[in-house]
C-alpha cells in the first residue's frame, strides 16, 4: 500500500509542485489556473521520458513477459492521447486569448496526474504481482 | 477482477493528488512570484491578479 501511495499520489505531487515552482518563476504573464496546467503538461513529458526507465526494469520484464515491449507501447499511446487532450485544450485557451478556468485547470491537471499514475502503477503491478 | 481494483484505486489515487495539487498551486505560486518579481503586486485573487 506504501508503494501504492508513493507511486500514484506522492510523485505526481511532488513533480507537480516542482513544475508549479518552474512555471511560477519562468512566466510572470501566466494568469489564474495557466499556470497548473503548464504543470499538467510537463507531468504529461516526464510520463513519456520515465516510460523507457520502467521498462528497462527487469522486474518490469519478467511480470509482462514476451508483452513487455508492446504493454510499454501501449503505456506510451495511452499517455499521448491524454497529453494530445491537454494541449487541445490549452490551445484552445490560447487562440481564444482566455486563461485556464478553475474547473479547465483541475481536468487537465487530472489527466497529467493519471499519466504519471499509468507509468509508476505499472512498475508497482510489476512489483506486486510480477511473481518471486 | 484484481486488474480493476488496481485501477479504481488508481483513479481515485490521481483525483487525491489533483486536489491536493490545485489547493497548493495557488499558494506556493504566488509566493513564489513574490520572492521572484518582487516588483509585480497581486492586488486581487489567485484567478484575476491585477499587476501594479
Amino acid at each position: 500500500v506504501g508503494w501504492f501511495l508513493l507511486a500514484h499520489i506522492g510523485l505526481p505531487l511532488g513533480f507537480g509542485i516542482a513544475f508549479v515552482i518552474f512555471s511560477a518563476a519562468t512566466a510572470p504573464d501566466s494568469e489564474g489556473w495557466d499556470v497548473i496546467a503548464e504543470a499538467a503538461l510537463d507531468l504529461t513529458i516526464l510520463s513519456l521520458g520515465a516510460t523507457g526507465a520502467v521498462f528497462d526494469n527487469p522486474r518490469v520484464e519478467q511480470a509482462f513477459g514476451a508483452n513487455s515491449a508492446e504493454v510499454a507501447m501501449a503505456m506510451i499511446a495511452a499517455n499521448l492521447i491524454l497529453s494530445a487532450i491537454i494541449v487541445f485544450a490549452r490551445a484552445r485557451v490560447a487562440r481564444r486569448r482566455e486563461h485556464f478556468t478553475l474547473t479547465g485547470a483541475i481536468l487537465t491537471v487530472f489527466l497529467g496526474v493519471l499519466t504519471l499514475g499509468i507509468t509508476a502503477g505499472t512498475l508497482v503491478w510489476a512489483y506486486l504481482h510480477g511473481g518471486s | 477482477m484484481e486488474i480493476f481494483k488496481f485501477v479504481a484505486f488508481s483513479l481515485l489515487s490521481a483525483a487525491v493528488a489533483t486536489a491536493a495539487l490545485v489547493v497548493i498551486a495557488q499558494p506556493l505560486s504566488s509566493a513564489v512570484r513574490r520572492i521572484v518579481y518582487p516588483n509585480r503586486e497581486v492586488t486581487r485573487g489567485y484567478n484575476s491578479p491585477t499587476v501594479r
